[in-house]
């Protein structure tokens, strides 16, 4: 087991940079070494030839110039060209017919005549190497016709390459080597601010969600890579800060209701009650208890609806007939607040939406909007549909919403006035409930506010 | 009628033994699963209050083996958890209703006596409350004789609480039956509803007939004092 988890862990960055590194620069000194070794023996072969070359003309000339009796021929033959004891030269002179005339001491037995017919390079019977090179020469009465036959011993040239060779294998693997560790400790540089970033990352518990990425000298790519990281913190605690409070408001919410039912019910057995004063305590109860599940229901609606799961069940929904259901409703308690409540809506409008949250996102909007709208005053509803949706916005002639209140009065338990409290069952939830709606039908919620005249809010269902 | 409450709360199992039987049932409680089932087995009800959680045997598990061996007794089913799968599944597995706790008893009595009262059983078409009287056919309502002047809404709002007359019935569930409002609403919106309608049934005579129970709803009933 453990060696599969081992083999699937992958290679770590650093590791892999080091590896690229060293495969490179070794495959560079491998191109170099490989071609300035194939130079070196291009310039002894060249070398080689200039001196086979130069033996040539010599005997050339001597042929024509003396024949082939000449002292100086023999001497030529027998005399080594280069002061270097390490370039062994063997010349042999034939006659036309084939015949040694002249060669240097031992030619016969190191290169046998026949060998000369192979190429520049040849190995002899005794298993050294040669450079061979033939030409013809004439006689200056140009009846004579010799041919010459020149021979380099390559054995200097061979071990000075063997030399070379087992050198330069020794210059690879010491590169491997170096390169291998150069390669690691760039890598290990070049990684160090994301090292860094790692500590910093791993030391971040949801306790200390207010700290942020600081790089000392950070890479352009890695810098983004921490903006953008810190953002996600930024919006990850702020998420955070708003769950805690969310929670604490909750607390707050509970708080409330208990302690009503809580203090009631002590104050009344302190003594002997009537029984219509228990009737009137038990009734207060039941209210309290009321208002508790009702906040439990709208938690709970809250909490359902962030779950990404959550499936609305659409339904075509004649919105125009709607809407008339709701202001019916609402109608008798408008009417009895002074308030008048009005509709305007093509009568053709329809959407595919779920019609208990339309309902309730609606009903929501209206009774805020009775709930804040002084006697005499209106609430309007409209609505207008096309093809993506349908835009609903309800206005009323209320006492509106200060500027400063208007980006959080959709967030959970928020309340313009604090004081109010109190009075909504509602705590603070509805206008969080219908965003959620709207939300969860791909739309929208906003709202606009002036004091003193009023308050509208939009809505879009898509 | 006789009712076998299985529920492991002791509070709860008390409460709802103590409701039904001031209603004129008779209440058979159990705390578990296990002697739930026995107890379905072995004697005759004419509706099961089933609690979900429920130690040794679950509500869902006890609704399956009781339906798989055939036995049709009507099930009530509570829960604490109002997700709609469970709802679902209980109402798969054969579950006459489902209600989410925290529920109004008055909701469940209502619940009960609607399952108790499906079957054979034909709605009556005209309703009599001491001297009121609602003819649902004609779509017409009088007191002493006298013709009551009411709009379609009040109408129908009167022929809900007469339909359950006796009956304690919540807000939400008046908005629902006859508004089709399906959410709760926290204004009094029912509440001056209930206002225009009894201006127009109770305020004319001596004896009211529509009366609020505080913390629940309203009922209509004749008060015999």
């Amino acid at each position: 087991m453990f060696w599969k988890k081992f083999r699937r862990e992958p290679a770590p960055l650093t590791a892999r940079l080091a590896w690229w590194y060293a495969g490179s620069s070794l495959a560079v000194l491998f191109v170099m070494t490989g071609f300035l070794y194939f130079t070196l023996v291009r310039d002894f072969n060249q070398q080689n030839d200039r001196y086979l070359d130069g033996k040539l003309r010599v005997l050339q000339t001597l042929l024509r110039e003396s024949g082939d009796t000449d002292a100086t021929l023999k001497w030529e033959v027998d005399e080594d060209l280069s002061e270097d004891p390490s370039v062994r030269i063997f010349s042999r002179v034939l006659s036309e017919s084939g015949r040694t005339l002249f060669e240097t001491d031992g030619m016969s037995r190191e290169i046998p005549a026949p060998l000369f017919a192979g190429g520049p390079e040849i190995e002899s019977p005794s298993g050294k190497t040669f450079r061979i090179m033939s030409g013809t020469a004439l006689s200056r009465s140009g009846h004579t016709r010799y041919r010459i036959e020149l021979a380099i011993d390559t054995r200097y040239e061979s071990d000075l390459l063997a030399r070379y060779r087992s050198e330069i294998w020794a210059t690879l693997i010491a590169g491997l080597l170096i390169s291998i560790f150069i390669g690691n400790r760039i890598a290990r540089r070049g990684l160090q601010p994301l090292s860094e970033m790692a500590a910093a990352v791993q030391g971040i518990r949801s306790s200390t969600l207010n700290e942020r990425i600081k790089l000392s000298d950070p890479p352009a790519e890695l810098d983004s890579l921490a903006r953008d990281f810190n953002q996600t913190l930024d919006r990850l605690e702020e998420a955070f800060s708003r769950l805690s409070r969310f929670s604490s408001d909750i607390a707050h919410e509970l708080r409330t209701p208990i302690n009503n039912i809580r203090g009631q019910m002590e104050v009344a057995l302190a003594r002997v009650r009537t029984p219509a004063e228990y009737t009137d305590l038990t009734e207060s109860c039941l209210e309290d208890c009321e208002r508790l599940s009702r906040l439990i229901d709208s938690l709970l609606f809250l909490a359902r609806a962030e779950n990404p799961e959550t499936e609305i069940r659409r339904e075509p929904l004649d919105v125009a007939g709607e809407l008339k259901r709701l202001a019916e409703f609402y109608e008798p308690a408008a009417s009895e607040r002074g308030i008048q409540l009005e509709t305007s809506v093509p009568e053709t409008c329809r959407a595919a939406v779920d019609r208990a949250l339309f309902q309730r996102a609606v009903g929501n909007l209206i009774e805020n909007s009775l709930r804040y709208t002084p006697r005499g005053g209106r609430v309007q509803i409209e609505a207008d549909g096309d093809a993506r949706g349908v835009a609903l916005c309800v206005s009323d002639s209320g006492i509106g919403i200060p500027e400063e209140h208007l980006g959080r009065v959709f967030d959970r338990f928020y309340r313009v006035d604090p004081a109010r409290a109190a009075t909504g069952a509602q705590a603070g939830l509805g206008l969080a409930i219908v965003q959620t709606i709207a939300r969860l039908h791909g739309g929208d919620a906003t709202i606009q506010s002036t004091v003193g005249q009023g308050t509208s809010v939009r809505l879009s269902f898509r | 009628m006789k009712i076998l409450v299985i529920e492991d709360e002791p509070r709860s199992a008390a409460y709802l033994k103590k409701g039904l039987a001031e209603n004129a049932f008779t209440v058979d409680v159990c705390a578990n699963g296990e002697d739930g089932l026995h107890l379905a087995r072995n004697s005759q009800y004419d509706l099961i209050v089933l609690d979900v959680m429920l130690p040794q045997r679950d509500g869902f598990s006890v609704l399956s083996r009781l339906r798989t061996e055939g036995n049709q007794t009507p099930v009530l089913m509570l829960t604490a958890r109002d997700s709609v799968p469970d709802r679902v599944r209980g109402l798969e597995l054969g579950a006459d209703d489902y209600l989410v706790k925290p529920f109004a008893f008055s909701e469940l009595l209502a619940r009960i006596r609607t399952i108790l009262r499906r079957g054979p059983a034909r709605q009556p078409s005209t309703f009599h409350v001491a001297d009121l009287e609602i003819d649902l056919a004609r779509q017409r309502a009088s007191r002493a004789n006298a013709r009551l002047d009411l709009t379609a809404t009040e109408f129908r709002l009167l022929a809900l609480l007469a339909r359950h007359s006796g009956e304690v019935l919540t807000r939400t569930f008046i908005a629902e039956q006859v508004w089709d409002m399906n959410f709760d609403t926290d204004t009094n919106v029912v509440d001056v509803h209930v206002r225009r309608l009894r201006s127009k049934v109770d305020d004319p005579w001596p004896t009211r007939l529509i009366r609020t129970v505080r913390g629940v709803g309203y009922v209509l009933e004749e008060i015999s004092s």
